[in-house]
């Protein structure tokens, strides 16, 4: 595995442990096992999210369209097996192709019709959440299947399952990203577009499959927001698009595409989640939680920015000490 | 002249600049005087662009002095240099293009009347008067657009702004870059005026050629130190190299030629949308072909025909025998057609990326085993490639933005070698990178040569060009106006070939002169 792209991890590693040492300092029963699995279930849905709005924005995009993706396949998820009584692995597995053609459609107009990814992903924004409200006139479907609430509670070994969700998501999209030639071209568009193209690469076509990644990512969200709660709503995912996206950058995500690493938007999520979840057990406001949110961005990117400025002060503090070389 | 004597409006004494890992400049001094146009010649990476970052407050120097008319200053900033009175133009032009010429004249300190409006009348006037006194006047139109201006035209009006601001110290970096011939020409003679009222001119060049019958004294620096005597006046080329690259020119191009008689690549006709207006030329196995054409003379448009980039809008091409008709590169690059372009940084290198990365990004599945890419696989191909083109044992760790120019342009290469490519289109492949890097590029393609592969090579150095094809088509106007052998051209009959009849008679006139001055030292 080459170096130069785990060197990006890094960061968000400290990052993360220095979040658990004062969460942990500060919060009781932060480390009880309830809380753990409910804090798994908590993350289990950006960090899925996330691992799509990653590969966009390591292509140099990025997409705004995963909140409402979910809400629109949460609904079509429950419409398939309530009133249409499909079973439930053809629902989600078609729900699964539904979101692969949504980011498709993403994927056309900003690829190959040349509208920045920002735009057309914007409309999608609007125009997906739109089609969420017709079916019920923005009435919710509750109760849709038993089974259904059982693809987010269940467990295995113990283990609620949306952690064998996201290991096996991380785990696919890191070989993906770093082992396989798609996954090092993407890398390359997000780089240099123009060197890419040059270079015998097929920049719209990965530029698309990044998005239809990112649709069958938000697909699979939307399958366990709509476990979660055992129904579909067109107000599912509400800002799951930003979260996904702090995450990705708190992660060490360059917007300007081709840096960042795959488990660092992992690693982002969790500390998102992680301090959320502290908040809560200290009877933190949701309004200030979204305070400290902001504010973890900022720093995150900040320290990524000034990177340079702050190695040189540190070299500047340590300076008195010579250094042996 | 006797230099001398005269009093220098600037001198910098024993400048030292470290960066951490590397020594920029190490203890250079030189003198700027009233009415002199001083060389700073050496390739890049020698330390010229530290030094004059140096003299325009960019960058502090490390140890070292700065002296205005005698009297110790400190430059802490772009703006303290600019209020000491001297004015930089740098090879990226500071100039907004969808402004007028006059407006830009005056960016920042514009007349405005009494109602805190900006005055037009009198900042058009202004602007007149200032082209007028450079003898401008007649060809830039102070309310024309900057965008409209020709490359060489916006770097007149850039100097024409720093005059402006009454600057004593003009600092011109590589300003020549990317004009040709005539418009040098009217570039030198506006310096000439320059000297001739009184400005210390810094004018910093790689290219000795261009520079011998325009500057007074020389400093030619080599590994951020100063070689050249203090103070010298008389200027030979051969000299100056042998201090550049510590080997003299004969050793500086390989002999060679491999050229077969297989016709590997042929075009007829090609019409393009951008420039190429007739050509029909044919490659050889072995074959470098020179295309000697200045800027806008279409040869760029016609190395992207050939790799996909643009479809001739009439014409056919034929590659080993077969109709060839790439609808894009990776259509070109899947035939062996490799192309590198005139800028690499970008529009050929990942700097996300190290060198391995950049030099593998186009023939991936040679790295790939089961549809993982094998990265033990990728760094031993990448150490051979780099023990072969000797590239810097640095390119495997770091990224390839901390690499020098010429460790960029190698891996570049590396990275059409390593595909294995047959035709290698070359667009200026050795701009603006110091000259032992040069060398080793020239054995390089030589060597591909021998091993069958061809090339066509865009240069605008001319001497490289004569050097290094053996056949030479000049362009003009986007039609191949001649094809024959390298050796019966020389660089006068190239130049006056490049540029056509309707200035032949002006440039030959320099160029001649220039050339049998050249020819004349390096004979001595």
């Amino acid at each position: 595995m080459s170096r130069f792209l785990n060197a990006t991890v890094v960061g968000p590693m400290v990052a993360f442990l220095a979040v658990l040492l004062i969460v942990g300092f500060t919060t009781e029963h932060f480390f009880d096992t309830g809380n753990l699995a409910n804090l798994t279930l908590q993350v289990s849905v950006v960090s899925l999210v996330a691992v799509g709005s990653t590969i966009v924005i390591l292509t140099g995009g990025i997409d705004l369209s995963p909140g409402s993706v979910i809400a629109l396949l949460s609904m079509v998820l429950a419409l398939l097996v309530k009133p249409y009584a499909l079973p439930l692995p053809t629902a989600i597995l078609s729900v699964l192709v539904m979101g692969g053609g949504l980011g498709a459609l993403n994927g056309f107009f900003s690829a190959y019709l040349r509208i920045p990814s920002f735009i057309a992903t914007l409309a999608a924004f609007s125009a997906f959440r739109g089609l969420a409200f017709i079916p019920t006139n923005g009435t919710p479907i509750f109760s849709v299947s038993a089974s259904l609430s059982q693809v987010f509670y269940g467990t295995l070994f113990g283990v609620p399952l949306p952690f064998y969700y996201i290991v096996i998501a991380y785990f696919a999209a890191h070989v993906f990203l770093n082992r396989s030639p798609v996954g090092r071209e993407l890398y390359a568009i997000g780089g240099n577009a123009t060197a890419a193209r040059l270079s015998g690469i097929n920049v719209r076509r990965i530029q698309c499959l990044a998005f239809i990644i990112s649709g069958v990512a938000s697909a699979l969200a939307a399958v366990l927001f709509a476990a979660r709660l055992n129904s579909g709503s067109p107000n599912y995912g509400t800002g799951m698009e930003l979260q996904a996206i702090a995450a990705s950058v708190i992660g060490g995500a360059s917007l300007a595409g081709g840096r960042g690493h795959i488990l660092g938007t992992l690693l982002g999520a969790l500390i998102i989640t992680v301090v959320q979840n502290a908040m809560n057990l200290n009877g933190i406001g949701s309004s200030l939680q979204a305070v400290v949110i902001g504010t973890i961005i900022l720093i995150a990117v900040g320290i990524d920015r000034w990177h340079g400025e702050l190695t040189q002060a540190i070299s500047l503090l340590m300076s008195k000490t010579p250094r042996p070389r | 002249m006797e230099l001398a004597e005269a009093a220098p409006l600037w001198e910098l004494r024993d400048i030292v600049k470290r960066y951490p890992g590397v020594t920029a400049n190490d203890r250079v001094s030189l003198k700027l005087i009233p009415g002199v146009i001083h060389g700073l010649l050496g390739e890049n990476g020698c330390g010229k662009s530290t030094l004059i970052k140096i003299l325009a407050g960019v960058e502090q120097p490390t140890e070292g002095e700065i002296f205005r008319e005698g009297r110790r200053i400190r430059l802490h900033s772009p703006l303290e240099a600019r209020r000491a009175g001297v004015a930089t133009v740098f090879q990226e032009f500071s100039l907004v293009p969808d402004l007028s010429v006059a407006e830009n004249i005056f960016l920042g300190r514009a007349y405005t009347n009494s109602w805190k409006l900006l005055d037009w009348a009198r900042i058009n006037t202004e602007s007149l008067r200032t082209l007028e006194e450079l003898g401008l006047a007649s060809e830039i139109e102070p309310r024309a657009t900057v965008r409209s201006l020709s490359v060489a035209q916006q770097q007149l009006v850039e100097i024409a702004k720093a005059v402006s601001t009454n600057a004593r110290t003009l600092i011109l970096d590589e300003p020549t870059a990317a004009l040709s011939l005539p418009e040098i020409e009217q570039l030198h003679a506006l310096l000439r005026r320059l000297k001739s009222r009184g400005h210390a001119i810094l004018y910093v060049s790689h290219r000795l050629d261009e520079v011998v019958s325009l500057i007074d004294v020389a400093t030619v620096l080599k590994d951020g130190r100063r070689v050249s005597a203090p103070g010298e006046i008389q200027i030979a080329i051969d000299p100056i190299v042998t201090a550049m690259i510590g080997r003299s020119l004969a050793e500086h191009f390989p002999p060679g030629a491999y050229a077969s008689s297989n016709v590997i690549f042929e075009a007829e006709g090609l019409i393009t949308r951008h420039g190429v207006a007739d050509v029909s030329f044919t490659l050889h196995a072995g074959e470098i072909l020179g295309i000697a054409g200045a800027m806008g003379s279409g040869r760029s448009s016609l190395l992207r025909t050939v790799f996909g980039l643009e479809l001739p809008i009439v014409g056919t091409m034929r590659l080993r025998q077969q109709t060839y008709a790439p609808s894009s590169p990776a259509a070109a690059i899947d035939q062996g057609v490799a192309f590198t372009p005139e800028n690499r940084k970008s529009d050929a290198l990942f700097f996300n990326f190290g060198g391995a990365e950049n030099a593998t990004i186009a023939s991936l599945e040679k790295i790939t085993r089961r549809g993982l890419l094998e990265i033990e696989a990728e760094r031993t191909s990448f150490a051979t490639l780099s023990r072969d083109l000797a590239i810097t044992p640095r390119a495997a760790r770091g990224k390839v933005g901390e690499l020098s120019g010429g460790n960029q342009q190698k891996i570049v290469l590396a990275r059409w070698i390593f595909h294995g490519a047959d035709i290698f289109l070359l667009d200026e492949p050795t701009q603006g990178i110091d000259i032992g890097a040069k060398t080793s590029i020239y054995r390089l393609l030589r060597r591909l040569t021998r091993e069958g592969k061809s090339i066509v090579l865009v240069s605008s150095d001319l001497e490289e060009l004569l050097a290094l094809s053996d056949r030479i088509a000049v362009l003009r106007k986007g039609v191949i106006t001649e094809i024959r052998s390298a050796s019966s051209f020389d660089q006068h009959g190239l130049s006056v070939a490049m540029a056509g009849v309707r200035i032949a008679g002006k440039v030959s006139k320099t160029v001649r002169q220039k050339t049998s001055n050249l020819l004349a030292q390096r004979h001595e």
